[in-house]
């Protein structure tokens, strides 16, 4: 590593430590909850354009296929949850002792593998359930087919949950 | 984002590209033809159909049913179902689909000027024209008298004014044969279709490729094959070649010296998936190459359903509900007929 | 009756010998009109066949045909209809029609005679169907053609049919009245003149008979003045003015038989 490299990732580092914990905390968990129901929405408007669509020669999709709209709201719950987990791990520092680096950089780590494993999922489920919208429309047979598909795909966005909570668990900020 | 991405694709289009998998689901299957085949008597044969998706579209006909009052029940259901999709498209689809009527606006643009040389009234030559290509100027193509005014008309004021002002004169519009002049058109849209389809990218850009590409290809040999015989001249004939396509450029070039027949036969033979047409054309003398293409043509449709998130499904449903109504319109025919021998000529579409 | 049988004439030499001519005439006629009745026959009957075969043949081409057009509008779609009608300019087949003579009848026959393809009619019409569905129109074009020939043969023989019908029942017409009443007529007519002529001849000798027998007399009478002067001898046999009638009486009796019932002929 040369001289002006070092020099820019020690700037860089020096500049990270002057950020409070709390805040790296904070932002975690927005980024849970957020970027979770980005990725629920987006996965229900896709999922939900072409259901509607289907629905309109085919309506008896309509509620067998909200399964889709469900699994894609699980993953906002999933979001939901770790943002609860994550704020409890914040808690006011006793009288003069600091508030831990690493329990910042923690919860703001977990936050992001929660919340961008929580958006494809959320992607991925929404595009494999419209796709199951506009194939059980057409062939009733092929619901239960796609729906595993879909709930492999929704079980990632629990992969980043579990993840999240075994991380989470290791961080108290005080 | 290209219109074929996954995960924008259904912000605008998503609704409707279910609503044309619905339609797709009422495509009669082959029970459905089976069922069709049996039947004695149009009578019959309006029964069976209302077991379909096509319903009771016929039932306020009077009885003895031509097979013409069929086909163009059938193409207004088609043209409805259009009309509903393209009210509610947003852009770019809103244009895609407005392409996918032009081909049907040339052939009435074409008709009209046929029309007007002969001093026929238009307003009884637009009862004539395919309803997917009206356009609004088309009543005011009625006060054209003299070719010159009909040109400065249509250049003015019709959807088709860029093809048209590219590729026909003023000169031309009476010089020429009209079945040029409507193939010129036909060769400008094309490839223009095309260049389009290959800008929205993606899927889109992919499938329509295919289809776009066989529609020139068709259509190339399909000239070269009928131009045999003809006035029409070899450099004339080039001319009505689209740029794009399997055969483009080497095979194109060849065709445009072809003679006679068999002289086709040895230029597509290189290709792959046009000797296949052409031999089991020949060996068929039921058939001949454009029912081979025209099952072709149905093959690639039905491929363009097997993707999610592009546009070519529109183009597609158009295609094999154009074949459906072929196939209604050839066994009401066969039925009405009497003649069962060749019933059979129909193309299963799923 | 009898005299709506025969014709008014005055029976006499010079008539019979019209009614003779006449009657060969007829008879003549007669068998001439048979012959051409039965030449007619023979040609009526060859169309018939002919027309019927044709008749068989034009329904199996027209399926065909329309089968043909139900193709090409297949591949070429529903407005193939406009569109070609759209482009006709001028006819491309005419008719020309050409009379033929059996037996004096004339009977017309229709060629086709395709007209010279424009410099843009013909082409046009060649061209349809460029970009699709040319072959299928082609086949469809042909397979028309054909059959539209098939349909002028088949006008052109069932013109032929009822122009020979007619001239056939014509000929019959006469051929029967030629048989049944002009020639018994003047049959009749020959015999009414011939037995006319007989009972004339028959009066004539009767009235030579009786002169020759008046004759006689005077001559007896004046060779028995003779006698008598020269030997007084009555020679003249008894003859009996009874048994011959009152010739007068008898002449009129003719007269007025002949005169007021024309039904006694004798």
């Amino acid at each position: 590593m040369d001289v002006l490299t070092e020099n820019a990732v020690n700037a860089t580092m020096e500049g990270t430590t002057e950020i409070d914990p709390y805040m790296w905390a904070g932002v975690g968990t927005a980024v849970t909850i957020g970027i979770s129901v980005l990725g629920a929405a987006w996965g229900i408007f896709i999922t939900g354009s072409s259901l509607v669509g289907a629905a309109i020669r085919a309506p008896r999709i309509q509620s067998k296929n909200l399964i889709s709209v469900i699994f894609c709201e699980a993953v906002a719950i999933y979001g939901v949850i770790m943002a609860i987990i994550m704020q409890t791990k914040i808690v006011d520092a006793t009288e003069g002792a600091e508030p831990s680096f690493f329990a910042g950089y923690g919860l703001f780590a977990t936050g992001l593998t929660v919340g961008f494993a929580n958006l494809f999922c959320g992607l991925c489920v929404g595009v494999t359930g419209s796709s199951c919208a506009l194939a059980d429309a057409q062939n009733p047979a092929l619901f239960v087919k796609i729906l595993i598909v879909e709930i492999f795909g929704s079980a990632l966005g629990l992969f980043g949950v579990i993840i999240g909570i075994i991380m989470a668990g290791k961080c108290t900020l005080a | 984002m290209a219109p074929g991405g996954m995960l924008l694709f259904n912000t605008d289009d998503g609704y409707l590209e279910a609503i044309i998998r619905g339609y797709r689901a009422g495509i009669l299957s082959s029970a459905d033809y089976a069922n069709l085949c049996q039947c004695e008597t149009l009578e019959d044969f309006r029964m069976q159909l209302t077991a379909t998706d096509y319903g009771n579209f016929l039932q306020n006909e009077p009885s003895p049913l031509a097979t013409t009052t069929i086909q163009e029940h059938a193409r207004k259901k088609l043209v409805d179902e259009f009309r509903a999709i393209s009210t509610q498209a947003t852009e770019p689809l809103a244009t895609f689909l407005d392409y996918l009527t032009y081909p049907y606006m040339i052939d009435n643009l074409i008709l009209l000027i046929t029309g007007t040389f002969k001093e026929k009234d238009i307003s009884e030559l637009i009862d004539k024209c395919h309803p997917l290509g009206l356009f609004d100027s088309m009543a005011s193509l009625c006060i054209a008298t003299t070719p010159e005014e009909l040109y400065r008309e249509i250049v003015v004021d019709t959807p088709l004014a860029p093809y048209f002002a590219e590729c026909v004169s003023l000169d031309d519009l009476t010089a020429l044969n009209i079945e040029i002049i409507r193939n010129t058109l036909y060769k400008a849209y094309l490839e223009d279709f095309y260049q389009y389809c290959q800008k929205l990218g993606g899927a889109t850009a992919e499938l329509m490729g295919l289809l776009l590409q066989f529609e020139a290809d068709r259509r190339a040999i399909n000239i070269t094959m009928h131009s045999f015989g003809t006035s029409l001249r070899k450099n004339e004939r080039e001319s009505l070649y689209c740029n794009f396509g399997e055969l483009h450029p080497e095979g194109i070039m060849r065709l445009a010296r072809a003679d006679d027949r068999s002289s086709v036969a040895s230029i597509i033979e290189p290709y792959g998936t046009y000797r296949r047409l052409w031999s089991a054309a020949m060996d068929n003398p039921d058939k001949n190459l454009e029912d081979a293409f025209f099952e072709y043509e149905v093959y690639l449709a039905k491929q363009a359903f097997d993707q999610q998130f592009h546009y070519a499904i529109f183009y597609a449903y158009l295609r094999l509900k154009e074949q459906e109504i072929r196939n209604i319109g050839w066994i009401a025919e066969c039925i009405s007929q009497k003649n069962k021998s060749k019933l059979n000529k129909y193309i299963v579409v799923f | 009756m009898a005299s709506k049988d025969r014709l008014p004439v005055v029976p006499s030499r010079l008539s019979l010998q019209q009614m003779k001519t006449k009657y060969q005439g007829a008879s003549k006629g007669h068998s001439m009109l048979k012959k051409k009745s039965d030449a007619l026959m023979v040609r009526f009957r060859a169309i018939l066949k002919e027309v019927y075969e044709k008749k068989l043949e034009a329904g199996e081409e027209s399926r065909e045909a329309m089968m043909a057009l139900a193709q090409a509008k297949y591949a070429f779609g529903g407005e193939l209809k406009h569109t070609v009608m759209e482009t006709v300019k001028d006819a491309t087949l005419t008719l020309k029609t050409v009379s033929d003579n059996v037996a004096g009848v004339q009977l017309p026959s229709f060629f086709k005679s395709e007209a010279e393809p424009g410099e843009d009619g013909g082409g046009t019409m060649m061209l349809t169907g460029l970009g699709k569905g040319g072959e299928s129109i082609n086949d469809a074009r042909d397979v028309f053609t054909h059959t539209l020939e098939l349909l002028i043969q088949i006008a052109a023989l069932q013109t032929s049919f009822l122009i020979l019908d007619e001239a056939i029942k014509l000929t019959n017409r006469r051929v029967n009245a030629l048989e049944n009443v002009v020639k018994p007529r003047i049959e009749n007519t020959k015999k009414f003149i011939e037995s006319e002529l007989d009972e004339l001849e028959r009066e004539e000798f009767f009235r030579l008979k009786l002169i020759q027998n008046k004759k006689e007399r005077e001559r007896k009478k004046a060779e028995g003045e003779q006698a008598k002067v020269a030997n007084n001898v009555e020679l003249l046999t008894p003859f009996n003015p009874d048994k011959f009638a009152n010739p007068e009486k008898a002449t009129d009796l003719i007269g007025v038989a002949a005169g007021v019932d024309e039904d006694i002929l004798f």
